[in-house]
């Protein structure tokens, strides 16, 4: 038989072999690890490696198969977690300095299903502060690169775990989306990213930015290995009240369904946008030809209301911050500035434990949220958050799935854009809306934008949005694009050590 | 614009329970202008009639059954506590004597 290239298997590719014998989990995970010794000097996808744990992981799923147990659908596979998620035993910080030396003492509902399922956890994945950003930048810690090109953005909140996965570094990560965090990221590296309807997985587990719109959801290299992290990570969950009760179908299954006269909607003027990357645009186009081919129906379809998604969502994801990470005041768990007075102790410790970008949206959504402005800005939005989520249902009557490129722009240079965070606020337009109004959505690898001297080739990705809970067409249509093109199976030329 | 001034930014600071030097707050005063400045055009929107958004309720949405389970044992709380004596978490003092 020919050597594997283990790095190069997908999930289902590598659980089959684990099952059946063909591979040793702890096979796996070294190659794995040893793809990562050579990939993290440059990438720094890894806020924090897990060695010790993974390599018990690994020869826990080798033993229960020499002693003839059926392994989980996940059995031996290496995956990587964004730093977001409680991981018993195993640092948490969710890139932020404030919960410095927090190990937490219980596995979030994602961790444990992840090891119920087999998976061996390599380790926490790097990640914009409390997932505030859309460059993997706004971190006290190194931040993730981009495989494609190291000096370029790995995008944001969920940067970590989409190079990790470009990079070949792990089979598969886990991300967190709150307007984009895991799609952007995603298309930015070439890879994979859905975000589940809002309740299909659980938030427990999942450190709180914006609870109404905060959901988790698998980065991979295609549409099938997304289904089956998914199948794993979806259902109810006792500890979210949020997670819906809702009936799990097979969503690998899904990938192979053909649904005739599927119609995909475009939003034309969502597309006349100033900062619009013709090579984005260009490769939007061909992918809708590519769905045309494939035996789709185009159809133009209105959202009167899109254009106001990304100040909606700034108004709600800071109020919903400025709530949320209140609890971060050095009590209780994580880092303390000790101080003579509660009060002191608070302020100094939030002023040493949090970083710019965060303390930016505090103060946002502390406006938002006051008495005097409460009115014009929190409740407002929260009218036009309606008003959006009306649109997308009025939209849905008339197609099943919804087209966008996923972000404006490929990849850009590190350093490039922190210094002005509306823009980087801008460049959220085409994800937002999902999150807004509790859709499902997928970025999809769509091509490379083509080499100039001001930049290199770097992925574009495709956006699909399905209605809430229509994961099974979402992943359908997504596959029949994917079947129908190679861009997943490129690979960046990463610098290995 | 609306414009945020300094003292301003540090009254929210406060509410929020940040300190701020004069730099950072003047730092951070001069960026959210513009970003409110962007947020107010929500106030051209017409939401006559329209409820604020509250999530659909779904049946599928559930509280899980009123059973008490077993809670984390303190050592395992309080090894993550920055400050701990006599099985509690030390805090400064919060009360005037």
């Amino acid at each position: 038989m020919e050597p594997v290239d283990i790095v190069a298997l997908t999930v289902r590719e590598l659980a089959t072999h684990v099952r059946d014998g063909s591979l040793r989990a702890t096979d796996v995970l070294a190659a794995f690890e040893s793809r990562a010794d050579a990939t993290e000097p440059a990438v720094q996808a890894y806020l924090v490696r897990a060695r010790s744990q993974a390599a018990a992981a690994a020869e826990a799923v080798d033993a229960a198969r020499a002693q003839g147990r059926t392994l989980g659908p996940l059995g031996g596979v290496p995956l990587g977690l964004k730093d977001i998620f409680v991981t018993e035993g195993l640092s948490t910080r969710c890139g932020s300095r404030i919960l410095e030396g927090w190990i937490p003492p219980y596995d979030g509902t994602h961790a444990k299903r992840l090891r119920d399922a087999g998976a061996v956890i390599m380790g926490k994945l790097a990640m914009d502060e409390f997932a505030m950003g859309s460059s993997s930048e706004n971190t006290p810690y190194p931040a993730a690169k981009n495989p494609w090109a190291i000096d370029h953005v790995p995008g944001g909140s969920s940067g970590g775990s989409a190079a990790a996965v470009a990079a070949g570094s792990c089979a598969a990560s886990l991300g967190s989306d709150t307007g984009g965090s895991i799609r952007q990221p995603a298309s930015f590296c070439g890879v994979v990213g859905l975000k589940p309807s809002y309740g299909r997985v659980s938030r427990h587990g999942m450190i709180a930015f914006a609870s109404s719109l905060d959901q988790a959801g698998p980065l991979t290299r295609d549409v099938r290995d997304a289904a089956t992290l998914l199948q794993v990570l979806a259902g109810p969950d006792p500890h979210d009240a949020t997670c819906l009760d809702a009936p799990v179908p097979d969503y690998v299954q899904a990938c192979d369904l053909r649904p005739k006269g599927l119609r995909v909607g475009v939003h034309r003027e969502a597309l006349v946008h100033d900062g619009l990357d013709p090579a984005v645009a260009r490769a939007f186009e061909q992918a809708l030809e590519v769905w045309r081919d494939a035996g789709a129906t185009l159809v133009d379809i209105e959202l009167p209301h899109a254009r106001h998604a990304v100040a909606t969502y700034y108004v709600l994801c800071t109020a919903e911050a400025a709530s949320n990470l209140a609890r971060y005041d050095g009590i209780r768990y994580g880092h303390r500035e000790a101080r003579s007075s509660l009060r002191e102790t608070y302020e100094a410790t939030r002023e040493v434990g949090l970083s710019a970008e965060v303390k930016r949206r505090i103060l946002l959504g502390t406006f938002v949220l006051r008495k005097d402005s409460y009115a014009a800005y929190y409740g407002q939005a929260q009218k036009v958050r309606r008003l959006i989520t009306q649109d997308y249902e009025a939209a849905f009557g008339r197609c099943d799935v919804l087209a966008s490129p996923t972000s404006p722009v490929p990849g850009f240079r590190c350093g490039e854009r922190n210094h002005d965070p509306l823009t980087m606020y801008l460049s959220d337009v085409f994800t937002i809306g999902a999150n807004l109004a509790g859709l499902a959505g997928i970025s999809l690898p769509a091509g490379l934008s083509p080499a100039t001297a001001e930049r290199p080739a770097l992925p574009i990705g495709v956006q699909l949005l399905a209605p809430s809970l229509a994961e099974p067409t979402l992943l359908a249509a997504a596959s029949m694009f994917e079947d129908a093109t190679t861009h997943h199976q490129l690979r960046p030329p990463v610098e290995v050590a | 614009m609306p414009v945020v001034s300094r003292l301003e930014c540090q009254q929210l600071a406060t509410l929020a329970r940040l300190s701020l030097d004069n730099d950072e707050a003047e730092r951070l005063a001069s960026q959210l202008g513009p970003i409110l400045a962007y947020l107010e055009q929500l106030q051209a929107v017409d939401t006559t009639g329209v409820p604020e958004h509250l999530p659909p309720a779904r049946p599928g949405s559930a509280l899980r059954p009123d059973v008490a389970v077993p809670p984390l044992a303190t050592a395992q709380v309080l090894a993550n506590a920055p400050a701990v004596r006599n099985d509690q978490i030390v805090v400064p003092k919060f009360k005037e004597d």
